[in-house]
């Protein structure tokens, strides 16, 4: 597809010809929002894919009357890299690499929910340690993701000291990831049947353990700093408020649905990979607004660190994959062949609810992998948050829905 | 606003003041790069190394499994038959030719599960850097480990195990 | 060894139930009732019915909007499977529609009165596949640019891919040919027996 080239020249020329052209009264008509009789008018801002608060490449198209959000529009597509389509090409061992690299700040819930969807297809499941390690290193995960969030949202309103504690915690749960599969941010650690390799034998529970000491001990800091902080409270308390049923109308789920005080989690209501075993609670708010999901996200995490408490007591010994040498090592020429059927899971990503539908053809090569992503579902829904408010708290609604770019836009 | 209100809101004010004051006097935690490097764990997956036996003939005999099972696509193997008065690899094919393009790779570690000599593997090296395309398409001098057990795992030790601690 | 309990897609009492009441209401827009390997409820509908049937299953308490997505079966018939998944708050379940389009003019009714969340989602799937779905508002392209030609995740539209680069060759096959798709029938392994998955 090709563009027709304009110099810029010519399109100043014409500019400057329409400008001369037009009277006094026309231009202004050509505004937008004109209201003849008193004679304001509103500004569309362009807060552009380039910019340090929304997350990544978001354009928000906004209207504005004075400071007032009086609507607004999210474009996007800027980080589309066309992941769907490149999964139906490669054998089905291939496009764990691929998806690891959507939602870049939890890739192992991204990788539980697609090793969950075709070991549904193929009707196995691995074996229980396997399930442990997956579920702690998902958990581990959740704690990073939620601590990007903290940090990012802090920093958006100018508490840059939360930012770089978080980010020195955060260093810490990738060299634990490092330890298990030798790379940090993008760890291709589960494989259809189990898990690629078993735990290091020196150092690494005990490297948890003193992780998990640190964190509860942080994370009374980050109260002490935020929670009961007058400026932090005036900026959060009462911005971007939503009820459950405009939740349930737009499919918002996660931390944001929590928030308004419906007690659904996905590895409460239907449990996968061995979540059934572990004692944990799901932490609620009532009031729907940004607070709200503050509190939630926090207690989020404490609440993790007791399932890889309980993980690290509990796990059993045993094989780490399942033992069917077609499925464990495939052929490598031909990849793994996987029977035909559709295959719907959901896993519990901490943005929300993650679904994965992988649909096979009987041959080595799926015929489609889609991710629902919840970040696709939460940036549809922003301009019910942003509306009606000023446009400094749209900066507080983003944080608080937590967007990653890469799983909006695939 | 009550005075009340203010002095709650000073209260939690100084309380935060007093969690980053305490900062003052904890040692940092930044690693002065270059001066002091990092050792990476024993799992890590850096740059690519060529292993050799312990007597030094090549490991690599050509099968070109690492190049169909990477999901990128970022090696290239020609393969050979084997000279008969100086045998380069102990069966009948080695690798005249192995380029990896290092900018497709992603790191992923397939080519060192799937080989089956053990001869591909991932080391702890993560300084790669170069100014132009070419010089990051690493060629089979590049790759080679220069004596047995430069890469940095025991040439004694077969399949994977000499990097589990 | 006990197995986990499958992820069933929640109360199956709800869902029996909803599913009875629309096979009553709507006996012809109901093609057939299946399960997905996951362990879900699928209805598979016919274009017509699908708006009743998905206003039904809304009033009977799947108020929930979860997905709407498609899949191009090319290779197998000419047809689209678009899906539908919808969710019920209380108790946690999930339903999911199935329908049939085909491939030359593909046409369906817009359910984005019924739930707004199904905006994007819409518009997505035209953009992708080129469903159209009429009564939606402002049926445009999402994410790929507005102004690209033809829709990419249809099979017939190609993976623009080139050859790696490497010193002095270029290699004859496309990354995707590598490893060619291949059917292979797949052997009736254990897979009514053996759920453990290893235990030794």
């Amino acid at each position: 597809m090709s563009r027709e080239r304009v110099t810029r020249a010519g399109e100043q020329k014409r500019l400057e010809e329409r400008i001369r052209h037009t009277s006094r009264e026309e231009l202004d008509l050509q505004r937008v929002g004109v209201d003849q009789e008193t004679g304001r008018e509103t500004m569309l801002l362009n807060m552009g894919p380039q910019h340090p608060s929304t997350h990544g490449v978001l354009r928000l198209v906004i209207e504005l009357d004075g400071e007032m959000i009086v609507s607004c529009k999210p474009v996007i597509g800027y980080l589309h890299t066309g992941i769907e389509k490149e999964c139906e090409y490669r054998t089905y061992h291939q496009v764990v690499p691929l998806i690891d690299r959507q939602d870049y700040l939890s890739p192992l819930n991204e990788e539980m929910g697609y090793v969950l969807a075709v070991e549904k297809l193929l009707g196995i499941e691995p074996p229980k340690r396997a399930q442990y390690i997956r579920v702690m290193c998902a958990e581990l995960s959740r704690i990073a993701s939620h601590l990007v969030w903290l940090g990012t949202s802090a920093l958006e309103l100018n508490v840059s000291s939360v930012f770089m504690y978080c980010f020195q915690d955060r260093e810490r749960v990738l060299d634990l990831f490092e330890m298990v599969s030798g790379a940090r941010m993008f760890p291709r650690y589960f494989r259809i049947g189990g898990v690629m390799r078993d735990l290091p034998r020196r150092g690494f529970v005990e490297s948890v353990r003193t992780f998990l000491k640190d964190l509860r001990r942080n994370l009374q800091k980050y109260h002490g700093l935020l929670t009961n902080n007058p400026i932090w409270k005036m900026r959060n308390v009462g911005i971007a408020r939503i009820t459950a049923e405009q939740c349930y109308a737009y499919g918002v789920t996660g931390p944001i649905l929590r928030a308004t005080g419906v007690a659904y989690d996905v590895r409460k209501a239907f449990p996968y990979s061995s979540y059934q075993d572990f004692e944990f609670e799901i932490p609620t708010q009532t009031a729907g607004d940004a607070y709200a999901r503050y509190l939630v996200r926090m207690a989020e995490m404490e609440q993790s660190a007791r399932i890889v408490e309980q993980v690290l007591e509990r796990l059993p010994d045993g094989p780490i994959v399942v033992e069917d040498p077609k499925i464990r090592k495939p052929h490598p020429h031909r990849g793994l062949f996987v029977p035909p059927g559709k295959s719907y899971v959901t896993v519990e990503s901490p943005r929300g609810e993650k679904g994965y539908f992988v649909a096979s053809d009987g041959s080595n090569k799926p015929l489609r992998v889609r991710m629902r992503s919840p970040s696709f579902a939460h940036v549809q829904a922003l301009p019910l948050l942003i509306e009606e408010a000023y446009l400094a708290d749209c900066v507080v609604a983003i944080a608080s829905i937590d967007p990653v770019l890469g799983d909006v836009d695939r | 606003m009550s005075v009340k209100n203010a002095i709650e809101g000073l209260g939690a004010l100084l309380k935060g003041m007093s969690i980053t004051f305490r900062y003052l006097f904890e040692p940092p935690v930044t690693i002065q790069y270059p001066d002091e490097k990092r050792k990476p764990p024993a799992m890590f997956r850096g740059r690519h190394y060529l292993r050799l036996w312990e007597d030094g003939t090549e490991r690599c005999i050509a099968c070109h499994l690492c190049e169909i099972v990477c999901p990128a696509q970022a090696i290239h193997v020609v393969d050979a038959p084997n000279p008969k008065k100086n045998p380069i690899s102990k069966s009948h094919r080695y690798a005249a030719d192995f380029q990896i393009n290092m900018l497709r790779c992603i790191f992923v570690g397939d080519c060192e599960e799937v080989c089956p000599v053990d001869c591909i593997v991932l080391s702890d090296e993560y300084e790669i850097s170069g100014y132009t395309r070419e010089e990051l398409i690493y060629t089979k001098d590049m790759l080679v480990e220069k004596h047995p057990g430069a890469s940095g795992r025991d040439p004694m030790v077969k399949r994977g195990d000499g990097r589990m601690e | 060894m006990d197995a986990n309990p499958e992820q069933t897609g929640g109360a199956t009492e709800a869902v029996e139930r909803v599913i009875r009441a629309i096979r009553e209401r709507f006996p012809d827009a109901v093609m057939e009732e299946t399960t997905l390997a996951s362990g879900w409820k699928a209805l598979v509908l016919s274009p017509k019915g699908l708006r009743d049937c998905i206003r039904l299953a809304k009033e009977l308490g799947f108020r929930a909007f979860y997905d709407l997505t498609a899949a191009d079966y090319w290779e197998i018939e000419p047809y689209f499977h678009v899906l539908y998944v919808l969710h019920s708050p209380d108790p946690p379940a999930k339903l999911v529609f199935q329908v049939r389009v085909p491939r030359e003019d593909p046409v369906l009714p817009s359910i984005v009165d019924l739930f707004p969340g199904a905006n994007w989602y819409e518009r997505e799937v035209y953009d992708f596949y080129g469903i159209r779905f009429e009564g939606h508002p402002n049926l445009t392209r999402l994410i790929m640019p507005d102004e690209w030609i033809g829709h990419p995740l249809r099979k017939d539209y190609p993976l623009t891919e080139e050859p790696v680069q490497f010193k002095g060759h270029i290699p004859e096959k496309l990354p995707s040919e590598v490893i060619p798709k291949q059917y292979e029938p797949y052997p009736d392994r254990a897979r009514d027996g053996d759920r453990s998955g290893g235990k030794g």
